[in-house]
């Protein structure tokens, strides 16, 4: 799941970097609002942390024009801001969850993935196809209920392809989902990610489920989950 | 006591007109009566001086030529009147035939003029009485050898006393059906005013009625405008307005209350959740030792600031500080100018300093140091690309300091919040190394009421201008 956090305070900047990176999540960190706007605006983030207080342009005019502009990305607002006016200011003005400061980690990683299931409209942290299961909370795959060791790259690739289970998945989207801003792909990243998941799959016997799609990108095979 | 406007205005007004009616009815009746009773004396009058032309003189004796045809109500009747001639001495001449055997008293009256006086008449009836002493004319049966004008000694004429009375039941009567009309009248007009004062009042004090509805209806939160001032009477839009001015004193007190508060919340809630963050990840994830000592070595630059805090909240809620004496003593202000801007030339912006010499106060210089370092330091820290300029003036017996730094990061707004507890623009939000919790300008503004100094700040042109004015001694 890719996140976009941003917060003026370096030391609770870098802290979250670090956190949800080994959480599971691809991170970019920024410490200003116009540039958190940016990349919000120019990117395709899974969750957004947002601060409210932040130097150039505040968290509230950001949310704000997130929405008025159509981007459909979930925000957090996490912030030291408690009043329930801001609360609810917050709210309607397009936030999906509130957090104050002082939080606990776990609770912040808990809701940024609650927010991402919604964005695939899954309710539940377990995404099952056929004896294919993904556990999105203990980061897992197991196929009939044996673990499959995966890197955490594949783990995220083989979410997101079943997370957009039947529809083709360009390359360009996948290198989205699975790097930072930060971080830039070899040309053949992807398909060497997918190599390797395939590999893994097939070796627990699971049927390959992640197809081709010449010129285009991968899919996730609806259905192909149980064993033929 | 009765507390309601309109209702001791619609008593007063009652009152008042009922006490002038009942004055001008009092003199009416008192008018009506002395007329209606004076009719009764101009009657009595007549009949007594009727019969004084009637009594004659004949020989050494009196002599009443009465008619009863003349005056048939002195006849016995049911309700007569009477009559009674004497001779001065007290010698009944005359009766009427309606007193029979009884007599009337002998009245004391003097020649000039008729007495009347109110009587109980021998019937037992109430009545009015009226008497008259008058010197006698001679009869036709005198002699011309005895008429005076033949005489050489003018004859002295007897002189007799007639006395008349009647009945003042009626005049009474109508006296009394006067005073009741008076009074029903009277009570239809008290209660008619009551009811229409009443109404009137009601009428007019509406306006007031309304004001005071709506100012109960309105919402605590309610700010400036909410108090409708058009169509006002003009005794009232100077209450309505002041109310409105004071909502919106209220509630631009109340603002900044919550942005204080938000502003304190945020200030003292961030160290701690980048403590905690800190700290829990490098316990969750540690990388290698170097990554452990860097988080020590933030946590550890948190805690300090945490403690800058803390005092500075401190110094500020302290109340033994508000109870501290001020020390004062003669000093140089300019020396002292000078030397902080010495102390502080080897931080990064310069400034220019335009300082007057010999500029001498009494005051506490600790404190004095401590508000000018601060505005200096300020100065320094947040101005924005330009000269930061210092002077310090003497007018007359006043002594100003004043600072000017570029500020293109503020406006207005900004600087009517400068003064406010922990309010930072953007620009000094981010925490960085140098902490900055917006409590400068609130400690030297504090500190400047202690020692009866002046600190105001305005933004001019894009530069934002801190003075501090105080009194200054006697150029020596």
């Amino acid at each position: 799941m890719r996140v976009l956090v941003i917060e003026d305070s370096k030391i609770l900047r870098e802290s979250l970097q670090r956190g949800l990176s080994c959480s599971g999540f691809v991170v970019d960190v920024v410490g200003d609002g116009r540039q958190g706007w940016i990349y919000a605006s120019r990117n395709d983030y899974d969750v957004v942390v947002l601060d409210l207080m932040l130097p150039s342009m505040d968290g509230m005019e950001i949310l704000t024009k997130l929405r008025a502009e159509g981007h459909d990305c979930h925000v957090l607002v996490l912030t030291a801001r408690d009043a329930l006016e801001q609360r609810v200011a917050g709210l309607k003005a397009g936030a999906d969850d509130y957090l104050t400061k002082p939080f606990e980690f776990d609770e912040l990683v808990a809701r940024i993935e609650a927010l991402g299931r919604r964005r695939y409209a899954r309710k539940s942290p377990v995404l099952v196809e056929g004896d294919l299961e993904v556990d999105q909370g203990s980061r897992q795959i197991r196929y009939r209920g044996a673990v499959i060791e995966v890197a955490r790259r594949e783990f995220n690739l083989l979410r997101f392809l079943l997370l957009r289970r039947g529809e083709i998945v360009t390359r360009i989207e996948i290198e989205d989902h699975l790097y930072n801003e930060h971080t830039l792909p070899d040309s053949n990243s992807v398909d060497s990610a997918i190599c390797s998941l395939r590999r893994k799959l097939r070796h627990a016997g699971c049927p390959d489920v992640i197809a081709t799609r010449r010129g285009v990108g991968y899919v996730f095979r609806q259905g192909e989950g149980d064993t033929p | 006591m009765i507390r309601s406007i309109r209702w001791r205005v619609a008593v007063t007004t009652t009152l008042g007109v009922l006490l002038v009616g009942g004055g001008a009815a009092a003199a009416w009746y008192s008018l009506a009566s002395d007329i209606l009773s004076s009719e009764l004396d101009d009657e009595l009058d007549s009949k007594v001086k009727t019969l004084a032309t009637l009594t004659r003189c004949v020989g050494d004796a009196l002599e009443l030529e009465f008619s009863d045809e003349l005056m048939p109500d002195f006849l016995p009747g049911k309700e007569p009147s009477y009559f009674q001639v004497w001779q001065r001495d007290g010698a009944i001449v005359e009766r009427s035939r309606s007193l029979g055997e009884r007599t009337l008293m002998f009245p004391s009256t003097s020649r000039e003029e008729v007495a009347h006086w109110d009587l109980v008449l021998p019937d037992g009836r109430p009545g009015r009485a009226a008497a008259l002493a008058f010197a006698v004319t001679e009869g036709d049966d005198v002699d011309a050898e005895d008429d005076p004008a033949n005489s050489a000694v003018p004859p002295v004429l007897p002189v007799a006393v007639i006395m008349a009375a009647k009945s003042r039941i009626p005049l009474d009567s109508r006296l009394a059906s006067l005073r009741l009309s008076v009074a029903l009248v009277g009570l239809g007009l008290a209660a008619g005013l009551a009811f229409v004062v009443g109404h009137l009042v009601g009428r007019g004090l509406r306006p007031l009625h309304r004001l005071s509805q709506e100012v109960g209806a309105l919402d605590p939160r309610a700010g400036p405008g909410a108090l409708p001032l058009n169509g006002l009477p003009t005794e009232l839009f100077p209450i309505a307005h002041r109310i409105d001015d004071l909502l919106a004193r209220m509630h631009a007190a109340l603002e900044r209350e919550r942005r204080v508060t938000a502003n304190i919340a945020h200030e003292l809630r961030t160290p701690v959740s980048e403590l905690q963050s800190l700290t829990e990840v490098a316990i969750r994830w540690p990388k290698d030792e170097q990554h452990l000592r860097r988080s020590l070595v933030s946590a550890h630059a948190v805690a300090r600031r945490m403690n800058s805090l803390t005092e500075a909240i401190l110094r500020l809620s302290n109340p033994e500080e508000a109870r501290l004496t001020i020390e004062s003593e003669r000093f140089d202000l300019s020396e002292l100018t000078r030397e902080l801007l010495t102390e502080s030339e080897g931080k990064v912006r310069p400034i220019e300093a335009d300082l007057a010499e010999g500029v001498s106060i009494t005051s506490d210089k600790v404190a004095l140091r401590i508000i000018l370092a601060n505005l200096i330091d300020n100065a320094r820290e947040h101005a924005s690309e330009g000269p930061i300029v210092c002077r310090l003036a003497r007018d007359d017996d006043v002594a100003e300091f004043c600072i000017s730094n570029p500020a293109e990061d503020l406006d207005e707004d900004d600087v009517a919040c400068l003064g406010e507890r922990f309010w930072r623009n953007d620009a000094t939000r981010t925490s960085g190394d140098r902490p900055h919790f917006g409590l400068g300008l609130t400690i030297a503004s504090e500190l400047c009421a202690r020692i009866g100094a002046e600190l105001s700040h305005r933004l001019v042109s894009g530069r934002l201008e801190v003075r501090v004015r105080m009194p200054a001694n006697e150029s020596t």
